[in-house]
């Protein structure tokens, strides 16, 4: 096991490799200049040419991005263009709202995804089966900025039950925070309910198939015994990998919840660092985003091949 | 998605549907599925909503200023927007915009990854592993958030949303080419054909691409709802189409902030997203059990 995850760990390194060069290719070789963006249209030429020698633009792109590569190897993002606050600083700031976001949509996808593939896998073609299997469509074409647009019109406007934005810490005002996270939650967690729900379904109806529960229900166990301890056991060892490979899913939906939303997380962030033009900040958040997304899925890949004890690695 | 079955990509039969195409039996198969019909009538429905597109330009930007921010009557039947703009005419004439999307980005990135996989999978060695890392590195990307990163190197704007969308979408056809040929590569007649000695572009494009048909027209499909919701969600968030142009994202994100006053603004063309994605997933579900092609699960 610890070579499986020695070797799982070096592959990485090429993949960040490349995530790497692409970020700064992106970000720092095809928007130009940069001055304009900071010092605006008036500066002089002077000024200019200062600002560039400041940032470390004057320096030829090799020395750019081993200059950067190195920083951040030593755990340094760089600075902001436009506060010139440290990047890594104000992605602190920003990591709590979004990861708890994404714990949220786990949570809900195993409190109600996974139950709801069993109970329509349990009765399948049944109306119950129909009617969850027509949400789990929904659930995947429904835009996440538009499921919260219908949230907060029944919720906030029309009900009145629950804030309609903002964000509270979860330090300073617990019940504060869990009711203005209740609606982003079900908002990103949408897909991947729907995602749990339909492959804890289908496994589990594979699983049903098989020889072992057959033996199972021939020697007298209930079918309620025969469903949980035996099929579903095996069945969820899949669901577990499909479900944490939807980080990446998880992710790109936050951006556009936490921006409906008002909330301080990487989503709003990279969003507006956008429209800031200020790259060196888009450039750390997504790196951090990407390493996220690479760590979580090897954690996905780990456990899945501690899970199933077929897995040669 | 919703295949019965979890069985793993079965070569053989994918190959032999490939091998066929959309025959008269796949055609039949399509015809009897439910979710085919469902899905064809909504994109035809929207097909022709965005044919007429041109004939509402005049009510989708003519300011009604009776009545502005009005709920859904007889006159605007989904009621009007801050300037007094009937919704109606704007979410048909919006349609214009994500179909035009998606349907551009997918092909770029069909053309583009299936060179790229079907390169990589034919030469091995270098060039595949070399191509192969480029694209486990884009994949690392959450979708959206390379996406976005595209646009903050050229620049908000619809052609620049449409390129990132494309690039985001290549490196997922290459590598579901690249595993095809892999699997082809070692066939009879691959080999017999190189022996004869027919060059390489002509294997690749003559003899292995006829057999990606299939798998390809499935994954495309697949991907015409991730363009289709990229496209909506970088309007939304204002880096995709600019104003006065508009596209049913950037409507749901001004509605949005006018929830209190009226509803129908972003209730309407939010819908009409609902319904398109929903579509296109149908109908790639469809042709996928049809043509028996398991395509890989949504990244």
């Amino acid at each position: 096991m610890t070579t499986y995850v020695l070797r799982r760990l070096v592959q990485l390194v090429p993949v960040l490799a490349v995530v790497a060069v692409a970020l700064f290719v992106l970000l720092r070789v095809l928007p130009g200049d940069p001055t304009t963006a900071i010092l605006g249209l008036e500066a002089t030429d002077e000024q200019r040419a200062a600002l560039r020698a400041d940032l470390g633009l004057d320096q030829p792109l090799w020395n750019q991005f081993a200059t950067w590569v190195g920083g951040v190897v030593r755990g340094d993002l760089g600075e902001s263009w436009i506060t010139a606050e440290p990047v890594g600083g104000v992605i602190a700031d920003r990591l709590p709202a979004t990861v708890q976001l994404m714990v949220f949509s786990l949570v809900l996808a195993v409190v109600i995804g996974i139950p709801a593939g069993v109970v329509a896998a349990v009765r399948q073609r049944s109306g119950t089966d129909s009617v969850l299997t027509g949400l789990s469509v929904f659930g995947l074409a429904i835009p996440n900025f538009f499921l919260a647009a219908l949230l907060v019109l029944v919720f906030a406007v029309w009900w009145g039950v629950l804030p309609a934005s903002g964000y509270v810490a979860i330090g300073d005002d617990l019940v504060g925070n869990l009711t203005r996270m209740v609606l982003p939650s079900v908002t990103v967690g949408s897909t991947v309910v729907a995602v749990a729900m339909r492959q804890t379904r289908g496994s589990l109806l594979a699983a049903l198939g098989e020889d072992y529960v057959r033996t199972a229900r021939a020697t007298g166990l209930s079918r309620r015994r025969t469903v949980v301890v035996y099929a579903l056991r095996n069945a969820l060892v899949p669901v577990v990998t499909v479900v944490a490979l939807q980080v990446g899913v998880l992710m790109s939906a936050t951006v556009t919840t936490e921006t409906i939303f008002a909330l301080p997380g990487m989503g709003t962030l990279v969003v507006n660092a956008i429209f800031a033009r200020d790259l060196p900040l888009v450039q750390g958040a997504v790196l951090v985003i990407v390493v996220f997304v690479l760590l979580v899925n090897l954690v996905a890949d780990l456990i899945y091949a501690w899970l199933d004890p077929r897995i040669v690695y | 998605m919703s295949s019965e079955n979890s069985t793993l990509p079965d070569a053989g039969a994918a190959g032999a549907a490939a091998a066929e195409g959309v025959s008269r039996p796949v055609l039949r198969r399509l015809l009897r599925d439910r979710r085919f019909l469902a899905g064809a009538a909504v994109v035809i429905f929207i097909v022709l909503g965005s044919a007429l597109g041109p004939l509402f330009r005049d009510a989708m930007t003519t300011p009604d200023t009776d009545t502005l921010m009005s709920g859904p009557s007889a006159a605007h039947p989904f009621g009007t927007d801050e300037l007094g703009r009937d919704i109606l005419a704007r979410v048909v004439g919006g349609s214009v915009v994500i179909l035009q999307v998606a349907a551009v980005a997918v092909g770029i990135s069909l053309v583009a990854g299936t060179a790229l996989g079907l390169l990589a999978g034919y030469r091995g060695g270098w060039v595949d592993a070399v191509l192969m890392r480029v694209v486990d590195g884009l994949m690392a990307f959450p979708l959206l958030v390379l996406a976005l990163t595209i646009v903050a190197a050229l620049g908000p704007g619809l052609r620049n949303a449409l390129i990132a969308i494309a690039v985001v979408l290549t490196p997922r056809f290459a590598r579901v080419v690249r595993a095809e040929v892999l699997s082809l590569r070692s066939r009879e007649w691959v080999s017999a054909a190189r022996i004869v000695g027919v060059p390489s572009r002509a294997v690749m494009l003559r003899h292995l691409l006829p057999h990606l048909s299939g798998t390809l027209l499935v994954f495309a499909a697949l991907q015409l709802s991730t363009a289709a919701m990229a496209e909506a969600s970088l309007s939304f968030l204002g880096l995709g189409i600019q104003p006065p142009d508009s596209s049913w994202g950037a409507m749901v994100a001004s509605g949005v902030t006018r929830l209190e006053t009226n509803w129908a603004m972003a209730v309407f063309p939010g819908l009409a997203l609902l319904l398109t994605i929903a579509a296109f997933n149908l109908l790639a579900d469809a042709l996928r059990d049809a043509l028996d092609a398991h395509g890989p699960e949504e990244v």
